[in-house]
């Protein structure tokens, strides 16, 4: 998988299919001592990257203080994003062939374990990002770099206000959320059009590309997080919730930082043969339940408590505390609940937060509740309405 | 560089360390020193919710200890400002889940790289307490002008001394009203420190906005108008080494007060 030749250290990730499998290997090689202070060599294969995505790569491996000196790939999209980044594309078929046939043929095929689960689930890497900050911060002069990474902050900020739209809409009809993105990757390259117009003509000064850059750190922090994060594709979703005349209307502003698409596999369709245990007590803060299967709570579940299951949880009270479905990596799972208040909600490998505004920790009581669905769409976990 | 480690403890619970520990922590970041908040009140955490970041919380002191994760991946960074950081507790385990060694190594980690490392202790003498004052160098006795809380603080006193890596020890007296003072309904700043014989770092007035932070998530010091908070504010100042005179509290706030106040000396000085 690896080998030194010359003075660079190369990493082949060619057979990698998705940025995850990468972010995975990568944060296996991290440990390892040999691949600190280096001049890294990255093969990739057919993996299509996007600029943020090849940016966090390459933070990823300056913080072990190696730099990535040139990179394979046999995607255009990843080429021209390294362009962009500055990073120096080259085909190295020829070297491959001498120093990696012989090699090849005595190492074993490699094999992935997907990173999904609980424990894996990563959503703060303050070093990683402080140490890209402070870079960012200190480089924001007149290089190249600096300049690329501004366009990133500015497209994930973007995404951010773009990509807000309401769960309603997205349960009417699903083509909306299609929409949506078409629209979103149309203000991307609007956006880096227009950034490198402004780019050209010099309109950002640097003291206001700083300003810039320091309001948007925090979003593109969040981003990078979750790209790290092991497959962590959905950026957050901040749902509010506003009491009017008619009832609860739940309002879910979902951020996005990559799209994938959707794949449907047996494991997705594994839940139906589930077994389920029920559980009718309500859950105080502390009490933990860890089941394999689908989990049925007869009760509230308090702020402080966390239900972990591998497929369904369904909560026939007031859920508050932490729910993680589909904990061994099952996309399909969901969690239902009659009054959604969970302080976090984590379905396989998606997070998402309560927003910081709402500090209601016990909910109203009201006559009538609203039951709601959280569900995984297009790597997001979307809150649904159950009006039917 | 190594920082400070600093235990926030009481004996008594509901005296205010959790507040303190708050308060102080955003306090000294304000001033622009970097500091990490550990709450090892492990199974009872509250520090989350003070500062309004229980929604933020992946990992805790506990995967950290059980090296499920990296360090810095469970250091939770405060959203109004960047250099202050949280390690939660964990929620779901009890005290027994931590070992001191455990935690004196993750201080002294953590001074590496932060100028304050406050611990925040759980009520008791127990195992809880042990584990905090563990990697701490220096101790802030939080107590209130009960008498239950000042024979709490005494014999937290002693369990301090008793510990070699303790350098030093300093009283914050919260939750003071001037008023019951004045009308000897409370004991005084005095009588504690007479009973307790310790140096005062602070003395906090009693709040009812501190009530307040606490259901919205943002320490008093946030607020200008709170008086407890300009009182924290004055803490972290003087834990810097500045030199901060007390707040005068017995300061008359009407006109009322002051002419009752000048009669009353009058009446003293016969």
């Amino acid at each position: 998988m690896e080998q030194n030749y010359n003075d660079s250290y190369v990493i082949d990730l060619s057979y990698a299919v998705t940025a995850s499998d990468i972010v995975y290997e990568l944060s296996s090689i991290i440990d390892n001592d040999r691949a600190k202070n280096q001049k890294i060599v990255l093969k990739l294969g057919d993996v299509d990257l996007n600029q943020s995505q090849l940016l966090s790569i390459r933070s990823l491996i300056n913080s072990i203080n190696s730099t990535v000196e040139i990179l394979e790939t046999n995607s255009e999209q990843t080429e021209l994003a390294a362009i962009n980044l500055g990073i120096v594309v080259s085909e190295m078929k020829s070297l491959e062939a001498e120093q990696t046939s012989s090699v090849e043929s005595s190492l074993p095929e490699p094999t992935y374990v997907q990173s999904y689960g609980y424990v894996k689930l990563e959503d703060h890497l303050p070093n990683d990002n402080e140490e890209d900050n402070k870079s960012e911060d200190s480089v924001c002069k007149d290089t190249k770099m600096s300049n690329d990474e501004k366009n990133a902050s500015v497209i994930v900020e973007d995404f951010a206000s773009k990509a807000g739209f309401k769960s309603e809409d997205v349960a009417d009809d699903k083509q909306d959320v299609m929409n949506n993105e078409v629209k979103n990757e149309e203000v991307l390259s609007e956006n880096i059009e227009k950034l490198e117009e402004l780019k050209q003509d010099n309109l950002i000064s640097d003291e206001k590309a700083d300003e810039i850059f320091e309001a948007k750190s925090e979003d593109i922090q969040d981003a990078l997080d979750n790209i790290y994060a092991s497959e962590v594709k959905l950026e957050s979703i901040l749902e509010s919730e506003v009491q009017n005349e008619e009832g609860i209307i739940s309002e879910a502003q979902v951020k996005r930082a990559i799209l994938k698409e959707e794949k449907y596999t047996e494991a997705d369709f594994e839940i139906d043969h589930f077994s389920t245990t029920y559980i009718k007590q309500t859950l105080r803060s502390g009490q933990i339940v860890n089941y394999d299967g689908n989990v049925v709570i007869i009760g509230d579940c308090h702020p402080g408590s966390e239900v972990i299951a591998s497929g369904d949880i369904t909560v026939w009270g007031v859920l508050s505390g932490i729910a993680h479905a589909g904990a061994k990596g099952n996309e399909r799972a969901r969690v239902r609940a009659l009054k959604m208040n969970a302080i976090q909600l984590r379905i396989a490998n998606c997070y998402a937060r309560k927003p910081d505004g709402m500090n209601t920790i016990f909910p109203e009581r009201s006559s009538t509740f609203t039951p709601e669905e959280a569900r995984i769409i297009n790597d997001e976990i979307v809150i649904f309405k159950i009006n039917d | 560089m190594s920082g400070r480690v600093i235990v926030i403890t009481s004996g008594k619970g509901g005296v205010g360390k959790t507040t303190t520990s708050a308060n102080i922590g955003t306090a000294l970041a304000k001033n622009g020193s970097s500091v990490v908040l550990i709450d090892t009140d492990i199974g009872l955490r509250n520090l989350d919710l003070l500062l309004g970041l229980e929604n933020r919380i992946v990992y805790t002191l506990v995967d950290v200890v059980e090296e499920r994760c990296k360090l810095k991946q469970a250091l939770v960074k405060d959203k109004r400002n960047p250099n202050l950081c949280l390690l939660a507790a964990a929620q779901t385990r009890d005290k027994s889940a931590v070992s001191q060694d455990q935690l004196k190594e993750l201080c002294d980690e953590l001074k590496e790289e932060f100028d304050f490392v406050l611990l925040d202790c759980p009520a008791g003498i127990e195992q809880g307490f042990q584990n905090a004052v563990a990697g701490a160098s220096e101790a802030i006795v939080v107590t209130t002008p009960e008498v239950s809380a000042i024979r709490d603080a005494d014999r937290i006193i002693g369990l301090l001394q008793a510990r070699e890596e303790i350098d030093s020890y300093k009283l914050v007296i919260n939750r003071v009203r001037p008023q019951m003072v004045q009308t000897n309904d409370m004991l005084s700043v005095d009588d504690v420190i007479n009973t307790l014989h310790c140096d005062l770092l602070g003395v906090v007035p009693d709040d009812t906005y501190i009530i307040t932070s606490t259901n919205k998530g943002i320490p008093a010091v946030n607020e200008e108008k709170s008086l407890a908070g300009k009182a924290y504010l004055n803490i972290a100042r003087r834990i810097m080494g500045e030199d901060v005179p007390f707040i005068d509290l017995d300061e008359p706030k009407n006109i009322l007060d002051k002419i009752k106040r000048f009669f009353k000396s009058l009446g003293k000085g016969e």
